[in-house]
């Protein structure tokens, strides 16, 4: 019974430790920098929730501009991923075609490939090809970094896979073309899928900060991440409310997102783990 | 299998090759051709302006030789890991056995609070750390002071930097390997509790003889992805550091994008990637087996 108490106790302190970050980013958001650089920080604001900081956001620091350039990087982004890797399980998980598992662990091989060892490349790529600072440098050499492609076909084959080979034989007699039964039958069945792969990859683009940073040069193309470090670390007067406000901006999404489909995002990660 | 019957598999499944091409014309451009890019730089001197000068290994003797600062990135690395995995691993296979334990109520309300950190961004975490950290008139002294405990410099120091990257590694992962490790409870017989129970086996028996073992390919897969994680992390010092006080919470990807993107450094820079790419090469091997050998029992049935 103690034992039990205490368990509980240290499982209420974690759940403390685990959110107050996010309360100090909301309560900091209406706080000057002398509240926020006090024992003061743990009370209500003291003028009040006053949202100077958000209305600051917005004005001059050109915020909104970064959070449409993320939006639209992240729509174009889960499209393509969902996509490409939809096509890609189907094949990988119904067709037995010659060099299929080579091919499979080639793809796999490519999850673990560090990133950084092409950024510098990839940089000059870009440069070459006049595309730094626009959105396809966002998205395209993206689609083969972190929870990209290679994993999320990886996943996709996975649920591909309890789709039953006798419907898809007899869509096959029926006269059913390939894409035809890509498009009508398979989709359908595996939406729990599609959600898995969309709420992990918008985890992952919309937070992605190291990419982003090398590709993006001009203040109207920066996504949310970049124009929060703008905010953080060039301007000569740091305002912690507004960078505050910034940081609770870029995580709200998500967080909401999250509270919705928490058993979705819950086994997104098992998935990736396990079967 | 004889060379017509391949030939003619081939070309029945057109269509398969179709769909699995994007990705792998993708991977050509954005991920081969710069590999072989960055390899074939990383045997030149160049800064941007003139044109390459073909310099051999120079680049990797001077790294493993003469350069300080890479030992020390490479030390800080392997420094900020040993610290933090084990004990990420054991809170969050301890919180995953309290919350796996049936009488436990408000089960989901732990797991969403534990999950909040891995769907938040590094940068923005990051940020709030950077503030609560501050050595003067963070929250964290200022509540040490409270109870009369002079608070360390946690960002300042060279002795504190590592550690406070630990301190936010370990609260963003913590949930998710939680996660990780309840799934793995979960798939464990549950008949194999009832027998050592009625053996009379002790709680902290039970765990260490049944449940740790068994968990073993968990905290296997656990492992192999913060070994990958901690040697390719950036954001991380970038924000809390910046790499100082002087090089002492410097990374490995924070020395390469330095050397390629402030100093223009780029044959260098490239080197250093590749090096880090070595490190991580053996785990990444590891988990990739892990993977293709699952996939291998699991398309068999």
């Amino acid at each position: 019974m103690v034992r039990k108490a205490i368990v509980t106790i240290l499982l209420l302190a974690g759940a403390v430790i685990f959110v107050f970050p996010f309360y100090f980013m909301l309560m900091g958001s209406f706080k000057s920098n002398a509240e926020i650089f006090s024992m003061q920080i743990l009370n209500l604001p003291a003028a009040g929730f006053n949202l100077q900081y958000y209305i600051g956001l917005f004005g001059k620091s050109a915020f909104g501009r970064s959070l449409i350039n993320s939006s639209i990087v992240s729509i174009i982004f889960i499209t393509l991923i969902i996509f490409f890797s939809s096509v890609a399980g189907f094949a990988f998980a119904k067709y037995k075609f010659p060099g299929r598992n080579v091919l499979f662990v080639a793809l796999l091989a490519t999850i673990m490939l560090p990133p950084q060892v092409t950024y510098i490349p990839l940089f000059i790529l870009m440069t070459k090809l006049h595309w730094v600072s626009t959105y396809q440098a966002l998205i395209l050499p993206r689609l083969l970094q972190g929870f990209g492609l290679a994993f999320s076909t990886f996943l996709m084959r996975q649920y591909m896979s309890y789709v039953p080979e006798e419907i898809l034989s007899s869509a096959r007699v029926d006269g059913c073309r390939d894409f035809r039964i890509y498009r009508v039958i398979v989709m359908p069945m595996v939406k729990s899928g599609l959600l898995v792969v969309g709420l992990i990859v918008f985890m992952d683009i919309w937070n992605d900060f190291t990419w982003p940073l090398i590709a993006i040069s001009k203040l109207d193309m920066y996504t949310v991440a970049l124009n929060i470090s703008r905010l953080f670390g060039t301007q000569r007067e740091v305002y912690w409310g507004q960078v505050m406000a910034a940081c609770f901006m870029s995580s709200l999404p998500l967080i909401v997102i999250f509270l919705i489909f928490r058993k979705t995002f819950i086994s997104g990660i098992t998935a990736g783990a396990f079967k | 299998m004889g060379r017509k019957r391949f030939w003619h598999d081939v070309g029945r499944n057109r269509q398969a090759y179709l769909f699995v091409s994007p990705f792998f014309i993708l991977f050509v451009v954005f991920g081969l051709y710069p590999i072989i890019y960055s390899f074939v730089l990383s045997l030149n001197e160049w800064n941007a302006t003139k044109p390459w000068k073909f310099v051999g290994l120079k680049n990797y003797a001077t790294l493993l030789l003469k350069d300080a600062v890479f030992w020390t990135s490479l030390y800080n690395v392997v420094y900020v890991f040993i610290i933090n995995v084990p004990i990420m691993i054991f809170l969050s296979v301890f919180i995953a056995v309290a919350l796996n334990n049936p009488a436990r109520r408000h089960k989901d309300f732990f797991r969403i609070v534990y999950l909040l950190p891995y769907v938040t961004s590094v940068l923005s975490i990051a940020i709030v750390f950077f503030v609560l950290f501050d050595d003067r008139a963070g929250l964290v002294n200022l509540l040490l002071a409270e109870v009369g405990i002079p608070g360390p410099h946690w960002l300042s120091s060279a002795s504190m930097s590592k550690i406070s990257i630990d301190i936010l590694i370990t609260w963003k992962w913590t949930g998710y390997n939680m996660i990780i490790a309840l799934a793995g409870l979960q798939s464990i017989d549950t008949q194999i509790y009832d027998a050592a129970k009625i053996d009379g086996a002790s709680g902290f028996r039970t765990f260490w003889r049944i449940t740790f073992p068994l968990l073993r390919p968990v905290i296997g897969f656990q492992f192999i992805m913060s070994t990958i994680g901690t040697f390719n992390m950036f954001t991380e010092p970038y924000f809390l550091t910046n790499g100082g006080p002087g090089y002492s919470s410097l990374s490995l990807v924070l020395y390469v994008y330095r050397s390629a993107f402030k100093f223009f450094q780029l044959g260098y820079g490239a080197a250093i990637a590749f090096l880090t790419f070595i490190v991580v090469l053996i785990p990444s091997v590891a988990q990739v087996r892990i993977w293709a050998e699952r996939d291998r029992t699991y398309s068999a049935t």
